[in-house]
């Protein structure tokens, strides 16, 4: 069998090759490429966050698309002329992130008590509302119209504007998001979730305050989402309801089945597949979501653990 | 010995529901320190509903939980823990995709300072060497004796102050059965105060100093166990003629 995990297992010489790879591939593939690579890389931020909440807490959210559009209607309104306010963008980036958490801690208080199913349609719900509260929250957000002309990140006087430059950045975050997943899996916090995905009642009879914990998840889910949505919204120039719909959680969600939920490389080789290669071949965008059905079906009898599953993910699934 | 202050847990008149189902009637329980007690009953009777109510997975509707003079009967399980309660489930619970290891230092969760841990970690091998020798496997695969060592240790590693067993007997061969009760009985000489809930009648007796009965809710006797094992009724019921 094809071990598709061991390409990402790499020692440091090759993570030296890696880097470099990186920091040269936008030159390599041109404007065009980048653009696409920096959609892949903002999926790949909400795929490090909706993993914390489904992979690592294990609570189905599918909702995961209004707390982007917090982050990006929270950058749009406080950088744009929609109220002439034009806080800078590194600014409202750790605002977006507080955002995303602070909605994630409000709707994960009452919707955290259920469990399962219940818990995956209250917040496909609440996904929803979020949408058709921008459409029609006219005063405060132009409604379909959207925001337009949202101010992009500056250095100096230098603007950051071209699919390169947005390729860097975007790459950045990625880093950051990884950084912070990984060490919130190896901390006492990730123990707490492992215990909670393995047996609730059992998890609290270790001391373990399984609401917190839950909550904890989905409000550090929720504060990714924030930090793609500030860069979305600043990388797009504009935004409209219609960007946060449905199909955004459902991609989100995919894209982490397919990698291999819990496991990092995962999620990057599912966004990928997923947002890369119904771009590379504009022909088949039609019958993307034939691709989508196609694919996760055929995932499911022969890679049920995903391409890249995670080590304990691994053993779980075999028992 | 015992001291005629307050008793160390104090179950008073409690009522739990499962719905609408009225599952405990008025229990009133007491342990003293360093003591063993044992609850014995048939299925149903309201054994476990009792311990889940102790530990707080269940809320009695009616009546009060003193432990260490502290009201427990509104504590969320999980702060009930740290006051120095350990439950060991029925049927084991164990963390099953974990290692052994894993598994002991969920016990610890709620502890800080790692070399208290790690030294406690020792002790409990000591105790269970079958679980020292197979520390790095996942849980799933060790056997039902095993399983069960290992749900006692994870407790233990609470340093609990009472230590709750509910059936630790349930399903295991006889000669590990005896193996486990030789363990329980170390446990509480070394200072733990217990609880142990049983179907099997005759073994809790032998090592335990206390007992109620347990009868669809009530406690229908109580009484030490010397007295229990002699006692008509239990003869016929529980302990086969």
């Amino acid at each position: 069998m094809i071990r598709i995990e061991q390409i990402f297992r790499l020692t440091p010489p090759k993570k030296k090759i890696l880097v470099l790879f990186l920091l040269v591939l936008p030159f390599m593939v041109g404007n065009y490429w980048s653009q696409i690579l920096g959609d892949i890389g903002i999926y790949i931020i909400l795929g490090i966050g909706l993993n914390v909440v489904v992979g690592f807490a294990g609570l189905l959210d599918l909702g995961y698309v209004a707390f982007f559009a917090i982050g990006a209607y929270g950058y749009a309104l406080l950088a744009s002329p929609q109220f002439g306010i034009h806080i800078p963008f590194w600014l409202m980036l750790p605002v977006c992130i507080a955002f995303g958490a602070g909605f994630g801690a409000f709707l994960g208080t009452p919707v955290l008590r259920m469990r399962g199913d219940y818990l995956a349609i209250v917040t496909l719900g609440f996904g929803q509302i979020m949408r058709i509260t921008l459409n029609n929250l006219d005063p405060l957000t132009n409604g379909p119209r959207g925001l337009l002309r949202i101010d992009p990140p500056k250095i100096g006087d230098w603007i950051i504007d071209t699919p390169i430059e947005w390729y860097y950045l975007i790459m950045a975050g990625i880093f950051f998001a990884i950084f912070v997943a990984n060490r919130l899996n190896d901390s006492r916090i990730g123990r707490a979730w492992i215990a909670m995905r393995e047996d609730q009642d059992t998890a609290e009879i270790m001391g373990i305050n399984v609401l917190k914990y839950k909550l904890m998840a989905f409000s550090i889910g929720a504060s990714f989402a924030g930090l793609g949505g500030a860069i979305f919204a600043s990388r797009q120039g504009s935004i409209f309801p219609d960007n946060f719909s449905l199909m955004v959680s459902i991609n989100v969600l995919c894209l982490i089945i397919i990698g291999g939920l819990g496991s990092i490389p995962g999620i990057i080789l599912g966004s990928i597949i997923l947002i890369g290669l119904p771009e590379a071949l504009r022909g088949v965008q039609q019958y993307r979501m034939l691709l989508f059905g196609g694919l996760l079906v055929i995932m499911m009898i022969f890679r049920p653990t995903g391409f890249i599953p995670s080590a304990r993910k691994k053993i779980e699934f075999k028992k | 010995m015992i001291s005629q202050k307050q008793p160390f847990l104090d179950v008073q008149e409690i009522h739990t529901y499962y719905g609408k189902i009225h599952a405990l009637k008025g229990i009133s329980i007491t342990i003293n320190k360093g003591e063993m007690v044992t609850l014995i009953g048939s299925n149903g009777a309201g054994k476990t509903t009792l311990l889940n109510t102790i530990s707080g997975l269940l809320k009695p509707q009616k009546g009060q939980i003193k432990f260490e003079g502290t009201h427990l009967e509104h504590l969320p399980a999980h702060k009930i823990v740290s006051l120095g309660i350990a439950q060991v489930p029925e049927g084991r619970k164990i963390f099953s995709r974990l290692t052994i290891m894993e598994n002991l230092e969920m016990g610890a969760f709620i502890r800080k300072g790692r070399r208290a841990i790690a030294q406690d970690m020792e002790q409990i091998y000591d105790l269970f060497p079958r679980l020292k020798e197979r520390r790095k496997q996942v849980a799933g695969t060790l056997s039902g004796g095993e399983q069960q060592m290992l749900a006692i240790a994870r407790a233990l590693m609470t340093r609990p102050k009472l230590l709750i067993l509910d059936e630790p007997s349930m399903g295991l061969a006889p000669l590990l059965i005896e193996n486990i009760f030789l363990t329980i009985k170390k446990i509480n000489q070394e200072g733990a105060t217990i609880l142990l809930v049983e179907q099997n009648a005759l073994l809790a007796f032998n090592i335990a100093c206390r007992g109620y009965v347990l009868q669809s809710g009530k406690i229908a006797l109580e009484d030490n166990c010397d007295n229990l094992s002699q006692n008509k009724m239990i003869k016929e019921l529980y302990l086969g003629g």
